[in-house]
């Protein structure tokens, strides 16, 4: 069934989509993800299949929503919305297969094809307080949902154990859209519990976000990571978990003090107008560059988010410079700040503040003591 | 997934690959780059576009990009990449991956499931030549068949979920969730004091369970017309109304059948085909035999409420 956002957050998307359309000479669109219909039209559908999107997909032709829909990777696709688009002029397409794109060409040979990217990348900002908002109060829910969970983390428990119990949590708070296998990783102490730092990890930090059927031992550090949905944005919540009643050791608050340090280098940093190569390179003042960089290969050290879960601006991906200096922050930003401080036998923190960047600095939202280890 | 079946899949892909006159695959679909690479990702909805989950040549190892390499040590450490952000990233190691050290040559045949338009231009532009075209035909036929060991995983992921169902209907969302275990759902779990849809990814496989209020013999009779050697459209075209099924494994499969239409249509099915029948409220999942459809999970009178 097909179902809306609330007005007020999809006003605000639209506002700005159209915005972009006109200034990209955009006619219409044909979207086939379905985060994408659901940040241009506020339509998702509860029956999508998320994993692939095949069964039961959901497209936007233009301002018609369709659920069930046919698979982007079939012609029959555009038989079904040919009439929805414009015989001329530019359309943006997210997502297509190769019989689809033909079948489009043969049908609308004068509808010039455009890259939604580009139309969903300009509509992100500059976000409205409605929408901040909301991306406040996902994130604020998780994190109550986290919070739940601390004195679960024990030894005898297993790491998928917990990713079931935090569904349950979650749930209870309004939260039952995770778009991400919930992550309750313990984290490798030494080089030789972490095999797979090879090739390209080969010099980074170890660093684990697989849950799996491990049972936790006493003293382990859990990566806790969790990615979920709420009225058509994402909240992302970390921590490092510590499955020990006794408290941490003081090299085990010093990864913490240390991590703390970092993200708020990048906090203090980040104001609009500044690049995300400015948020890296304050991530990396003071830091000895002998070691590797103090975030997870090959993630990064800060990230927007909204209606995608991890969007630009990226600090410390596999972006080149100049593309890096060419994300620059605006007010109403969304970040998640996630360094990672690991140290051979020590162990590993990273957590996650989340700020939003207003006119003149960037405020943290999150409730939670990070830069801490959680108290059981 | 064990080494020696991502093996045989991998055979069995490049064996098709050759009889296609395609020179890679390169697949945004997480469920297909799994079967062709044998590894684990951390499940999330909607990856994979538009870098692709897995790149396969027409011989030798697949290459994987993945945030995890610890779900990829089947691979050699030079056929995993980390996860790209960034779209040029791809096209400046692509060619190495489809060609190896003397490069990939020209007018390369790419089989694709569906990508960014923008994504599409930077590969043909980072291969000259190249032509790109429809993988997924290819990749149903492969996929469509699972062994015999698959089917048993199938079945009693099957039997787990249909179990976690149950609890749900007696103890509403709750107790669904806290009876999946922790399995990842891959579709909102929709859960009422009549009804219960739910679908799960559990050591790379997929299944689902849907009990609620529907007419049993409708579902009865859409079992009676899955008939091994029969094609997709063939098949779609006798379902009664409102019947819809999916291939379902890895991840929701061709062929897709639904309304009197299929895709890919002239896909055949064939004894080893696992297939998820959906209708009203209610879903079955079935295997095909040499001696005609197995259920996986409950039957069609079970399922209906």
């Amino acid at each position: 069934m097909i179902q809306l956002d609330p007005p007020e957050l999809i006003a605000a998307r639209k506002r700005r989509v159209e915005q972009s359309a006109d200034a990209l000479g955009v006619d219409s669109w044909l979207l086939t993800t379905s985060q994408a219909v659901r940040t241009v039209t506020g339509a998702w559908s509860d029956e999508v299949d998320l994993f692939g999107e095949w069964s039961c997909p959901i497209v936007a032709a233009g301002s018609t929503v369709i659920s069930p829909a046919v698979p982007p990777s079939a012609a029959r696709l555009i038989d079904e919305v040919v009439d929805l688009l414009p015989v001329s002029g530019t359309v943006a397409v997210d997502r297509i297969g190769p019989l689809a794109m033909a079948r489009l060409s043969e049908l609308r040979p004068e509808l010039a094809v455009q890259d939604a990217a580009i139309l969903l990348g300009m509509s992100k900002v500059p976000r409205e307080q409605v929408e901040i908002d909301a991306l406040v109060e996902a994130h604020l829910r998780t994190e109550a949902a986290l919070a739940s969970m601390i004195d679960l983390v024990v030894p005898g428990v297993s790491e998928r154990d917990l990713a079931g119990e935090f569904s349950v949590r979650a749930a209870e708070r309004g939260l039952d859209r995770l778009h991400v296998d919930t992550v309750f990783s313990v984290l490798p102490r030494e080089p030789a519990e972490a095999p797979w730092a090879r090739g390209s990890w080969q010099g980074r930090l170890p660093y684990s976000e697989l849950t799996t059927d491990r049972v936790l031992a006493e003293g382990d550090h859990v990566a806790f990571d969790a990615g979920v949905g709420h009225l058509g944005y994402t909240a992302d919540v970390g921590w490092t978990l510590h499955a020990s009643a006794s408290g941490p050791s003081p090299e085990e608050v010093r990864l913490a003090t240390q991590w703390d340090e970092v993200a708020r280098r990048v906090i203090d940093a980040a104001k609009p107008g500044v690049s995300a190569s400015v948020l890296r390179a304050a991530a990396l003042e003071g830091w000895d560059p002998s070691l590797p960089p103090p975030w997870p290969y090959p993630l990064y050290v800060a990230h927007g988010v909204g209606t995608e879960l991890a969007e630009p601006p990226f600090a410390g991906a596999d972006f080149a410079p100049d593309a890096e200096a060419a994300m620059v922050l605006t007010e109403g930003n969304v970040l998640m700040i996630e360094p990672y401080i690991w140290r051979q036998g020590v162990g590993g923190y990273r957590a996650e503040y989340c700020a939003v960047v207003g006119a003149d600095s960037t405020e943290i939202v999150s409730s939670l003591p990070y830069g801490r280890w959680p108290e059981h | 997934m064990e080494h020696m079946e991502h093996m045989e899949h991998l055979q069995r892909l490049q064996r098709a690959m050759a009889g296609a006159g395609l020179d890679a695959l390169l697949l945004g679909g997480e469920a297909a780059g799994q079967f062709a690479a044998g590894h684990t990702r951390i499940g999330v909805h909607m990856p994979g576009w538009p870098i692709p989950v897995a790149a396969v040549p027409a011989s030798g190892l697949p290459h994987v990009v993945t945030a995890d390499p610890d779900g990829a040590l089947g691979l050699p450490a030079d056929h995993v990449h980390g996860m790209m952000w960034n779209p040029e990233t791809l096209v400046s190691e692509l060619p190495q991956w489809l060609g190896g050290g003397s490069g990939p040559g020209t007018g390369l045949r790419i089989g694709i499931d569906a990508m960014s338009p923008g994504g599409r231009a930077l590969i043909e532009a980072a291969l000259p030549g190249c032509t790109m075209v429809d993988g997924t035909r290819l990749l149903a036929e492969v996929m469509l068949v699972k062994s015999a060991e698959e089917v048993k995983a199938l079945g009693e992921l099957c039997l787990m979920v249909t179990a976690a169902a149950e609890q749900g209907l007696k103890g509403g969302r709750t107790a669904l969730l806290r009876a999946l275990n922790g399995a990842f759902t891959v579709a909102y779990p929709r859960v009422s004091d009549r009804s219960v849809q739910v679908a799960i990814r559990r050591e790379g496989m997929i299944a689902e369970a849907r009990l609620g209020p529907g007419d049993a013999a409708r579902g009865e009779r859409a079992l009676e017309a899955l008939r091994t050697g029969c094609s997709a459209g063939e098949v779609a075209a006798s379902l009664p109304p409102g019947v819809h099924v999916t291939g379902i494994g890895w991840g929701y499969e061709a062929p897709l059948m639904r309304d009197g239409w299929a895709t890919p249509d002239d896909l055949l099915l064939q004894p080893g085909a696992v297939l998820a029948v959906r209708w009203d409220a209610c879903g079955v999942t079935a295997a095909l035999d040499e001696a005609g459809t197995r259920l996986l999970s409950w039957s069609p009178e079970e399922v209906a409420l």
